[in-house]
């Protein structure tokens, strides 16, 4: 039982990744029918901008946070810019190769310009040490990564749920041509959806690097097929649903991870994709009301 | 017509791709009045609609909205001048309740006061939206649904109202009561111009029509000439 709920405790930490980067991937998903898998690489650009601030630069840790929030904003809005902004309109398939070119340009880049080593990705005392919990071990990084996922998640969500804009986003989700007449901005629309989402990637980054302690040029491959089998499990354009289902995702993995024998822990990956095939097959729409038609 | 004009279509020729549907297209919706664009299936009045709405392009001609060239601007300008639209099938957003529906269309009001007001505007116009209105609106019956998307287009109060085919497959009563309602709406001051195929709701409630055949408006009057002119009436409107 201790096994389990250390386990368990342990999981919150990458569930909390997961739910970030599926709650943007799951935006995106629902406002320009966009399958983004250069979504990973825009956490991945965050995550060695901080790197570059802290190692090489030698600024403190809050810097290097601000830096990867920063680098992810700008590179997300750039590739919106570049690669899918020409392409409005074009349909899912146009949009698909569009994305994996950009996934696989930037990160190709990324690995030529600085190789795939890992490199370090210093975190401050405060965040290192444990709080023991009966037999329980807990991390202080990963209660401070909990909390400020929740606490990003339910700001977004209140964005989205309540406010004008975010009825403009789930309307356009729904009907773009139509919300269009309607009055809504839809490319200012757009701009804003992919700042947040890629500003969810770059807390998940900084998240990643307190986590592991490294951060590396292909961080981003596992995270984005994660993000996107979350956001189809809880329902296309839903953000709610799409932390929910990061969550699950997260901590089904650890878990499933921890109940393997040694050596078959290089399953580990598996595991997402025997969810999507039970998705698909028992309930394809997922968990949660979709966002669009 | 000797009152200002609200909306000119000034010979509109518009079409999908390279396709041509409506040729040369002229009418006037002078403000203040209601009026009413016939014809059967298939012959261009959604197409005009969509072309004076901007989610298509016209090939040629002018479109002016108070004397102003509007061809060319984007679906979400035009709506901002004071244009608002109820399309065919109604295109509610089905994963909204019918209340943010409403407030979809605030992203165009300047305060939130002014929402309050023309949300209490529309509320008044149908009761039924207010007591729906945390009613997922896919969930809703067509009447319902119907007089929200016609509510969706009043809530930033434009002044003019587009409505296309507001009785499809509604049940009499309700098209009655959405009738009244349209005259209501254009008694505080709405200028309207309406899409039918139900030519006699459409005569009853407009102060002028124009009938279109085949892309091009072949005839225009006051709904008394139209009705007195036999071979219109039998041909176009259906009713005799």
């Amino acid at each position: 039982m201790d096994y389990f709920l250390q386990q368990l405790i342990n999981s919150l930490g990458w569930g909390s990744l997961n739910a970030l980067m599926a709650a943007g991937y799951t935006m995106t998903f629902g406002i320009i029918g966009l399958v983004n898998f250069a979504h990973g690489e825009v956490m991945m650009v965050g995550a060695l901008t901080a790197f570059w601030v802290m190692v090489f630069l030698q600024l403190p840790f809050w810097l290097g946070c601000l830096a990867a929030l920063l680098g992810s904003i700008v590179v997300g809005l750039l590739i919106e810019r570049i690669a899918f902004k020409p392409l409005r309109g074009a349909g899912m398939i146009s949009l698909f190769i569009t994305s994996l070119a950009a996934s696989f340009g930037i990160r190709t880049l990324f690995i030529m310009l600085f190789t795939d080593r890992v490199k370090p990705f210093p975190v401050p005392d405060f965040l290192k040490g444990v709080l023991l919990l009966g037999n329980l071990i807990l991390f202080k990084k990963t209660i401070l990564i909990v909390l400020l996922t929740l606490f990003f998640c339910g700001l977004v969500i209140y964005f989205v749920k309540y406010t004008k804009t975010g009825a403009a986003m789930r309307a356009m989700s729904y009907d773009p041509e139509i919300a269009g007449t309607m009055g809504v901005p839809t490319e200012r629309i757009i701009v804003v959806v992919f700042a947040m989402a890629s500003f969810l990637a770059g807390l998940a980054a900084i998240f990643w690097g307190i986590k592991f302690g490294s951060v590396r040029c292909s961080m981003g491959v596992i995270m984005v097929v994660n993000a996107f089998i979350a956001s189809v499990l809880g329902g296309i354009g839903n953000v709610s649903g799409a932390i929910v289902a990061g969550y699950i995702i997260g901590i089904g993995e650890t878990l499933f991870v921890a109940y393997l024998p040694d050596h078959l822990v290089g399953l580990r990956p598996l595991f997402v994709w025997i969810v999507l095939f039970v998705l698909l097959i028992f309930k394809p729409s997922g968990l949660f009301r979709p966002n669009i038609k | 017509m000797s009152n200002e004009s609200l909306l000119q279509l000034d010979t509109v020729s518009s079409g999908y791709g390279k396709k041509t549907i409506i040729r040369e297209v002229s009418l006037d919706v002078p403000a203040g009045k209601i009026v009413t664009l016939l014809g059967a299936n298939g012959v261009g009045k959604t197409t005009t609609l969509r072309t004076i709405t901007g989610q298509i392009a016209p090939f040629a001609g002018r479109l002016l909205f108070q004397g102003r060239d509007i061809s060319g601007l984007k679906p979400h300008s035009i709506a901002g001048l004071g244009v608002g639209y109820s399309p065919e099938g109604r295109r509610i957003f089905g994963n909204l309740t019918a209340y943010e529906n409403l407030l979809v269309v605030a992203n165009r009001i300047k305060s939130k006061k002014i929402f309050r007001e023309n949300l209490q505007w529309v509320y008044t116009l149908f009761p039924r939206l207010g007591e729906r209105s945390h009613q997922l609106s896919d969930t809703m019956s067509g009447g319902e649904q119907q007089m929200l998307a016609i509510g969706r287009a009043l809530v930033s109060k434009p002044m003019l109202l587009l409505l296309d085919e507001p009785s499809l497959g509604l049940a009499p009563m309700v098209v009655k009561q959405i009738a009244e309602t349209l005259v209501e709406i254009n008694q505080a001051g709405v200028s309207i111009l309406l899409v039918e195929q139900n030519a006699k709701m459409a005569l009853q409630i407009s102060h002028y029509a124009y009938v279109m055949d085949n892309g091009q408006v072949i005839q225009h009057g006051s709904c008394e000439e139209l009705l007195q002119d036999k071979s219109i009436a039998d041909i176009y409107l259906g009713i005799r």
